[in-house]
């Protein structure tokens, strides 16, 4: 009967019930009194289910999320659009509760600490006229400056009235014709005034000194190439070593006596029988240092200035040791270069040109 | 004749790489800090990390010198983590293990406590974020990542985070 009147029978299924209701009035009867009653329906927005919210999926390169946390998110980041975070809003006005998980969302962006690293000086480099790195560079260059300082002025057999500042400078004059000079005896340590300052530290006392060295004296060549013409001669600065010896005392003092309890003498240079050219020196630092045989790295003709070199090298052992090096110059009123004077720690060495 | 040391023009990138050191050792050392927690391995991290830039100095732009030397410290940092098996999975973690009976002092304490909970991955990505400040496009480059996976890291991460500090504020 349902599906008569809901209009699913046949034709021939019709006129079979029909057929049978003239033989069961009864059920025609009932049949009738149903079609007249109303069937109570449901009202199709009555029941809302709450959490649906909390129920949907975002996806995003294949890896799913729940969109609520999807929104709330990328609203921290700064990737939601004006269109997510109306909906974001939307969502927050209709459930209240999930405001306060917006509220928590916003609290897990990270402060960075104030850790510092501690020893920035130990990551950095530093560079003197294009050397790298190392520290013994710099020491052992600017020990080597020391001796190529006390060597200057250059000796000179020909002329001795040349002014040794024009040297230092060195730029195109008639100096000194290396292949006629016949004597050799060092002028190390002439119109050189060395103090030597006795530093204190507790109960050892430190006293630097320089002596003389050998006297075979190098010539090095301060002009990559020869000049020409009338003044076809080399400018050289003859150089010979010099033994710097640093004395370290540990005294026990009691009154006004002390008491030498320990000495303990270290030579700046190699010890060596016969002298140590300033490559030879310089090599054998960097090669003890680092490991690397330095040879390659030396070559014969250099535009050395000595004067800024040896500014460099005082400079540099100033930093690597960790005293102060003053360094002075006094020029005559020709401009002419006459006294260097360097102050350290140890030593207050002046020189007059 | 004598031989004398040659004097080679000076390199601009030496002071350049000094202000590197002045500049990001401190973002480096603190990032490290914060994933192995360990001040002298984090101090050894920084110091090797420099010392690559240093070999590579004229090579890396001074533009490009933090990421890069991000990318180094990150790599390296890995490779001690790997050695030393630190890592920590926290899909295997309950979530009532996340409760703590500690008293806090504040929400960066807890949320920290939290980081160190995250795969090693979420972590250094959420801490080159918020640290740093990078783009998912710069954290793609140090972690060796693309955009996208970034992008769902550090989703992962921000909705753990928010689930550990709610548990706790439920639980207090």
């Amino acid at each position: 009967m349902t599906a008569f009147s809901e209009g699913q029978l046949s034709e021939w299924e019709s006129d079979e019930l029909f057929a049978f209701l003239e033989n069961n009035a009864d059920l025609l009867d009932d049949y009738l009194l149903r079609e007249r009653s109303e069937l109570p329906t449901l009202s199709k927005n009555s029941v809302v289910f709450e959490g649906k919210e909390a129920l949907r999926k975002t996806v995003f390169e294949n890896e799913f999320f729940d969109e609520f946390s999807w929104l709330c998110v990328a609203r921290l980041e700064g990737d939601a659009s004006s269109s997510e975070l109306k909906y974001l809003k939307t969502i927050c006005e209709a459930r209240p509760g999930l405001s306060a998980d917006l509220v928590l969302f916003e609290k897990v962006k990270l402060n960075p600490g104030a850790e510092t690293y501690p020893n920035k000086r130990s990551l950095k480099h530093y560079a003197f006229f294009g050397t790298t790195s190392f520290r013994w560079y710099y020491a052992a260059a600017s020990v080597a400056a020391l001796m190529l300082l006390f060597t200057v002025p250059v000796w000179n057999v020909f002329q001795p009235q040349m002014e040794t500042a024009q040297l230092l400078t060195a730029t195109g004059r008639n100096l000194v014709n290396i292949k006629s000079s016949k004597s050799t005896s060092s002028p190390i340590l002439r119109d050189v005034a060395i103090s030597n300052k006795v530093a204190s530290i507790h109960n050892v006392s430190v006293v630097a000194s320089l002596t003389d060295g050998k006297n075979n004296a190098e010539p090095i060549k301060l002009n990559d190439k020869p000049q020409t013409g009338e003044n076809n001669t080399e400018e050289v600065a003859l150089l010979s070593p010099i033994l710097a010896r640093v004395e370290v005392k540990i005294q026990h003092v009691s009154g006004s006596d002390s008491v030498v309890m320990n000495k303990k003498i270290v030579d700046a240079n190699v010890a060596r029988s016969d002298y140590q050219t300033v490559s030879e020196f310089l090599t054998q630092k960097i090669s003890a240092a680092t490991g690397v045989d330095q040879q390659e790295g030396v070559k014969q003709n250099s535009k050395a200035r000595i004067w800024e070199y040896a500014q460099a090298g005082i400079s540099g052992l100033a930093k690597v040791f960790g005293f102060p090096v003053k360094v002075d110059r006094t020029y005559d009123p020709n401009g002419n270069l006459r006294k260097i004077t360097i102050d350290t720690k140890l030593l207050a060495i002046s020189k007059t040109l | 004749m004598l031989s004398v040391l040659v004097l080679i023009c000076y390199k601009m990138d030496t002071k350049e790489y000094n202000q590197c050191v002045d500049l990001y050792s401190d973002n480096v050392y603190r990032f490290i800090l914060k994933n192995i927690r360990d001040e002298n391995k984090a101090q050894d991290i920084v110091q090797d990390s420099f010392e690559k830039l240093w070999v590579k100095v004229g090579d890396v732009s001074f533009e490009k010198s933090k990421s890069y030397l991000f990318s180094i410290a990150y790599h390296t940092m890995i490779d001690l983590i790997r050695r030393e098996k630190r890592i920590v999975n926290i899909e295997a973690t309950p979530v009532e293990e996340l409760s703590h009976n500690e008293h806090y002092s504040d929400i960066n304490d807890i949320l920290h406590r939290a980081v160190q909970q995250l795969p090693e991955i979420q972590r250094n990505v959420v801490l080159l974020r918020d640290y740093e400040g990078y783009s998912y496009e710069e954290i793609g480059e140090i972690t060796g990542l693309n955009d996208s996976q970034v992008k769902v890291y550090i989703y992962r991460a921000r909705i753990f985070l928010k689930s550990y500090i709610g548990h706790l504020e439920a639980v207090i």
